[in-house]
C-alpha cells in the first residue's frame, strides 16, 4: 500500500529498520521544522540545536514501537515538549526564557480560576474542550491560533503569513482568548 | 494549572490542526536554517557514516547507550506533560514486529519495492499448515478502536487534502497469509496483529487504515494508506467482488494479491501478476490451499 506521503513512509521504514539514514533523512525533511518549532520557544541558538538533537534521537527511541501515520505533528510535538522542558529549565535558572514568556501572558487569559491540572482527568477533559473550540472555529483563525500556541510564531509572522494586519492578528487573538477561557469556564473547569 | 501548564496541554491538540496550520508557515521561518545545518552536523556526531564498522558501534550505541542517556531528557516531557503518546517508555524491539512492519510501506506502482518485476516470486510453501504469529485482534476490538479514533483519522485525512463528505469504515478487516520472506521459515504465516480495514467514501475506496496490535502493551495502533492512484482500480475490484470471499496474501511480506475463489489472481496495486500466476503452476487450488478465514476480506 502506499501512503499518503512517500517521503514520509520511506523515513518511517528507516527506523524501522534501525538504519542510521533515518536520522539524515528527518534532519534533512525536517530540520528546518522542528528548529522552527524550538526557536520559537527558545533564544539561544545552541539550546535550538540541542533541543533538535535531542527530539531526533527521541524519535530514534520512539520509532519503533511507534508508527505514526503522519511525520510532522510527531516530530513537532517532540520537539515542542523537549523545547518547553528547556526554557522550564532555563526559566528556574533565571538564564533568560526568551520569546515565549509574551505567549504565557496571553494565555493567562484562557485559564479559569482555581484549576488544578494535577488531575489527568481534567487534562484529558480540557484537551477535549480545546480540540472542540478549534473545530468550531473556521479554518483561518483556526490557523492563526494554531501558529500561535502550538507552533508559538511570532505575531509579526503570522501578520506577513496571511497578509493581515498585525493588530488585526491580535485583536483575532484576543477574541479567540476570551471564547476559550468562556468555553472552559462554561466546562466546569471554573471551580 | 498555570500558563506553562495550558501551553503544554495546547501541544496535545488533534493533529489535523497542526497539519493544517503547516500551510501557514511564512518563509520566515527559513531564519532558523542556521540552527538546522549546525544541528545536522550536530547529530553526525552521534551517527557519523564512516562505514561498516563505525556504523555498527553506533548503532549499538544509539540502541543501548543512547536511550539511557536520553531518558533523563525524554522522562521529563512525559512526567511533566502526560506525553506518553509521544515519548514512551523504551521498548524492546521484537523481531516479529519488525519483520511484519514494512509490507505497510511498500510501494504502488512504479515503487521498485512493491512492483514485483526483477523479484524471484517463490513457490508456495510446501507444508500448508497456517502459521499463527501476533497477538490476535479482533473485528470487535477494532470497533472500539475506531468508535474512540475514527473522528481523528477522518480530520488527518481531511486535513491532508482528501475531500471527504460521507466516510465509512469497513466493519470487518482482513489479515494476510505470508509466506516467502526469510522470517516465515519456510512456512505459511498469518501474523494476527495486522488488520487492514478499508476507508470508503460513499462507494469510493479511499483509504486503508492498517490496525496493528504491540505485543508489550498490548495497545492497538494505527497506520492509515491513501492518495495512490491505485485506490480507485481496487475500488472498483472490490465492487465488482461484492459478496465473494476475496483472500488477501502478501509474498515475500510486501506483494499484495488478492485470489477470488474462482481462482483468478489480482494485485491491489496494479502490479503484474505474470510471475504470482507462473508460481502457482502446477498447483491446482491455490485458493484452498492458503485459505485461512483471517484472511478473508467480503466486499
Amino acid at each position: 500500500m502506499m501512503s499518503h506521503n512517500a517521503d514520509d513512509a520511506k523515513i518511517i521504514k528507516l527506523f524501522w529498520n534501525r538504519d542510521e539514514k533515518a536520522l539524515a533523512e528527518v534532519s534533512k525533511a525536517y530540520g528546518r521544522f522542528c528548529s522552527s518549532i524550538a526557536g520559537n520557544i527558545l533564544d539561544n541558538e545552541q539550546d535550538v540545536e540541542e533541543c533538535v538533537n535531542d527530539a531526533y534521537l527521541a524519535t530514534w527511541n520512539t520509532i519503533p514501537p511507534q508508527k505514526p501515520a503522519f511525520l510532522a505533528p510527531f516530530l513537532g510535538r517532540i520537539t515542542r515538549n523537549l523545547a518547553i522542558n528547556r526554557y522550564k529549565k532555563n526559566h528556574a535558572e533565571k538564564r533568560g526564557g526568551g520569546s515565549s514568556e509574551l505567549i504565557l501572558e496571553e494565555l493567562q487569559e484562557v485559564i479559569p480560576g482555581g484549576i488544578s491540572a494535577d488531575s489527568e482527568l481534567i487534562r484529558k477533559d480540557m484537551l477535549e474542550v480545546i480540540n472542540r473550540f478549534l473545530s468550531s472555529l473556521s479554518p483561518d483563525k483556526r490557523k492563526i491560533f494554531v501558529r500561535r500556541y502550538w507552533y508559538s510564531d511570532p505575531i509579526s509572522r503570522i501578520a506577513s503569513a496571511t497578509g493581515l494586519s498585525e493588530n488585526h492578528i491580535a485583536v483575532t487573538l484576543s477574541r479567540m482568548r476570551k471564547t476559550l477561557h468562556k468555553l472552559l469556564s462554561e466546562g466546569g473547569f471554573d471551580l | 494549572m498555570n500558563t506553562q501548564d495550558l501551553f503544554s496541554l495546547i501541544g496535545e491538540i488533534d493533529d489535523a490542526w497542526i497539519i493544517e496550520a503547516e500551510e501557514l508557515s511564512s518563509p520566515v521561518s527559513s531564519a532558523s536554517s542556521s540552527s538546522v545545518s549546525s544541528a545536522s552536523r550536530s547529530w553526525k556526531r552521534f551517527f557519523p557514516s564512516f562505514g561498516l564498522l563505525a556504523a555498527s558501534i553506533l548503532l549499538v550505541t544509539g540502541l543501548f547507550l543512547i536511550p539511557k542517556l536520553l531518558k533523563k531528557e525524554t522522562a521529563s516531557p512525559t512526567s511533566d506533560l502526560g506525553q506518553e503518546e509521544t515519548v514512551p517508555a523504551i521498548l524492546p524491539v521484537t523481531e516479529n514486529l519488525e519483520e511484519t512492519i514494512p509490507e505497510t510501506f511498500s510501494g504502488g506502482p512504479g515503487s521498485q519495492d512493491g512492483s514485483g518485476n526483477g523479484i524471484a516470486i517463490p513457490p508456495i510453501p510446501s507444508d500448508h499448515t497456517i502459521c499463527y504469529e501476533g497477538k490476535n485482534l479482533t473485528d470487535e476490538e477494532a470497533s472500539v478502536y475506531f468508535s474512540e479514533n475514527l473522528p481523528r483519522i477522518i480530520s488527518s485525512l481531511k486535513a491532508s487534502g482528501l475531500s471527504l463528505s460521507d466516510p465509512r469504515i469497513s466493519e470487518t478487516g482482513y489479515s494476510h497469509v505470508c509466506y516467502g520472506n526469510e522470517a516465515d521459515h519456510g512456512n505459511l504465516v498469518l501474523n494476527r496483529n495486522f488488520r487492514d480495514y478499508p476507508l470508503f467514501d460513499g462507494k469510493n475506496l479511499v483509504a486503508i487504515v492498517t490496525l496493528f496490535k504491540i505485543e508489550e502493551d498490548d495497545l492497538i495502533h494505527d497506520s492509515i494508506s491513501f492518495g495512490g492512484e491505485w485506490f480507485s482500480d481496487f475500488g472498483d475490484f472490490l465492487a465488482a467482488h461484492q459478496g465473494e470471499k476475496l483472500l488477501f496474501i502478501y509474498i515475500n511480506r510486501f506483494y499484495e494479491i488478492i485470489l477470488t475463489p474462482d481462482g483468478k489472481c489480482y494485485s491491489p496495486q496494479g502490479n503484474e501478476i505474470t510471475q504470482v500466476t507462473e508460481s502457482f503452476s502446477g498447483i491446482s487450488d491455490p485458493y484452498s490451499i492458503l485459505y485461512c478465514e483471517e484472511a478473508v476480506y467480503t466486499p
